[in-house]
Order: C-alpha cells, then structure tokens, then sequence
C-alpha cells in the first residue's frame, strides 16, 4: 500500500513505548503493531485524532503517501517494529 | 471485547446444537441397522403403522433376510451423505459456540452442506429404488416393483441446495467484510 505510517519515528521522538501509545489511545497492543506494522487496511478518524492528541503531532507527521516504498524500506520498518517491542 | 447478548445466545444454543449432531452421528446409523435386521419385530412394526410411509404404500409386515439387505444397502449412500452432513453441521456450530462467525472455515462447512444437499438428490433415488424393490422383491410375479424418479421433495431439497450455495457467498462477503475490519485500527 502507497500510505507508510511513520508512527515509530514519532514516538522514537517523543520517547514513548508502543504499550503507552496503546493505552493513551484505547487501543490494544496488538492493533497498534498493526498500524505500524502497514498491514492496517484502514483508520478510523478517531484513533487518528487520539493518537495525534497523544503525540502532539499532526496527521501528516504520522502518514505519508508514498508511491513506491522500497523494498528494504519496509523490510527494515517491520524488523524495527519488532525489535522495539521486545525491547 | 465485551460480548453481546446477542453473541452469548448463538454461542450458548450452538453449544447444544453441536452436541445433538454429535449425537446423531452415532444414533443414526445404529437405528438404520436396527431397523432393517429388526424389521420383522414388533417395535419396528409399531413405528411403521405410527409414521407415514415414507417409501409410499403399506409396508409389508414380514421381509424376507434379503429384502432387508436390500433395503439396508439401499438406505447405505443416503445414510453417508447425511452422516457427512451432520459431521458438517457439528463443526459448524462448534465454530459458532466458540464466537467463530466469520472465518474461512465457516464458509467451508456452508459450502459442504450445499454439495452434500445436491448429493442427497441422488442418494434420495437410489434409497427410493432399492428400499422399494427391497419391499417388494418377494412378491408373487406381477406385483414386484421398481420405482426411480424424481418427487417433490427432491425438487425442495434442490432448492435447499441452492439457498445453502447462496448462503455459502454471502458468508464469504461477511468474511471479507470481517477481516477488514480486523485490519481497521
């Protein structure tokens, strides 16, 4: 999918663990490894707006259309994604 | 996730479903060979003047031994097929007792259910034939029987297996649909 969710990048930033974002936003840990995993086929405008209020951030810092992702892009987003939480 | 009420009553009632097909599994069969090597006894006897006459006329009192193989090997494809059937119908409704409503394997069974109906049609014909020849065969020459057709109740079953294809892809869209929104964050 062209849409790539940067949500990891924003709580490297913010210092947040994934478990924390789950919590603020009232959704399971599982959902949100989902999202930032890119398997989420979609997002409901109010989990958007939680994250964004919890983050403090807009919409478009977490979301980027992006026509062609590299391949080693998204390998190595996925690896990240599970190696920050097992961390 | 909190279920509803709806939910804890198609779990509670499938819970007792998949039992009673469980049950017949083992009943069914037992009964059908019963039936037949009983036949000539009087609680079969008591059975067949209390129940319509499924296989049309009056049913004989006393069968000879090899009418009631007859009649048993013909009752045997039908009794398959609906013994496949209620195996079908258990899992089923042990997916649904266990919250399972829209999954691949759901519309696998619905679409068992629609093949095995179409070939209940056949079983239906061939049980018919033999069941009748079987009741007939020791008769005196010019009263034997052989019936093979088609009744109104392999036209309804026809239908019935149509509605169960259709219902197999509805299922599936409510899958698709399913799925989609597993993947909604």
């Amino acid at each position: 999918m062209p849409i790539v969710v940067h949500l990891d990048v924003i709580l490297a930033k913010r210092k947040w663990k994934s478990r924390q974002l789950a919590e603020a936003v009232g959704i399971t840990e599982q959902n949100l490894s989902v999202l930032r995993s890119g398997r989420a086929k979609a997002i409901r405008f109010t989990t958007l707006d939680k994250i964004c209020r919890a983050l403090d951030c807009q919409p478009g810092d977490i979301l980027e259309y992006m026509e062609h992702i590299p391949k080693e892009c998204h390998h190595n987003k996925v690896k990240n994604n599970h190696e920050q939480d097992n961390s | 996730m909190k279920k509803s009420e709806n939910t804890i009553k198609i779990q509670r009632i499938s819970r007792g479903l998949s039992l009673l097909f469980y049950i017949g599994t083992f009943v069914i069969p037992v009964f059908a060979v019963f039936y037949w090597m009983g036949y000539n006894s009087s609680p079969i006897q008591l059975i067949n003047s209390a129940l319509p006459g499924s296989h049309g006329g009056v049913m004989p009192q006393v069968l000879e031994l090899n009418s009631r193989l007859i009649g048993l090997v013909g009752d045997l494809p039908a009794l398959v097929v609906l013994l496949l059937a209620l195996n079908t119908l258990r899992r089923l409704f042990f997916l649904y007792a266990r919250g399972v409503f829209f999954k691949v394997e759901n519309v696998a069974h619905y679409r068992k259910l629609s093949k095995l109906a179409f070939w209940s049609i056949l079983a239906n014909i061939f049980d018919r034939t033999l069941v009748n020849l079987a009741l007939t065969i020791n008769n005196p020459p010019g009263q034997k029987v052989l019936i093979i057709g088609l009744t109104a109740d392999h036209v309804k079953l026809m239908f019935v297996a149509i509605i169960l294809m259709i219902i197999a892809r509805v299922m599936n869209e409510g899958r698709e649909i399913y799925d989609e929104n597993q993947l909604t964050v």
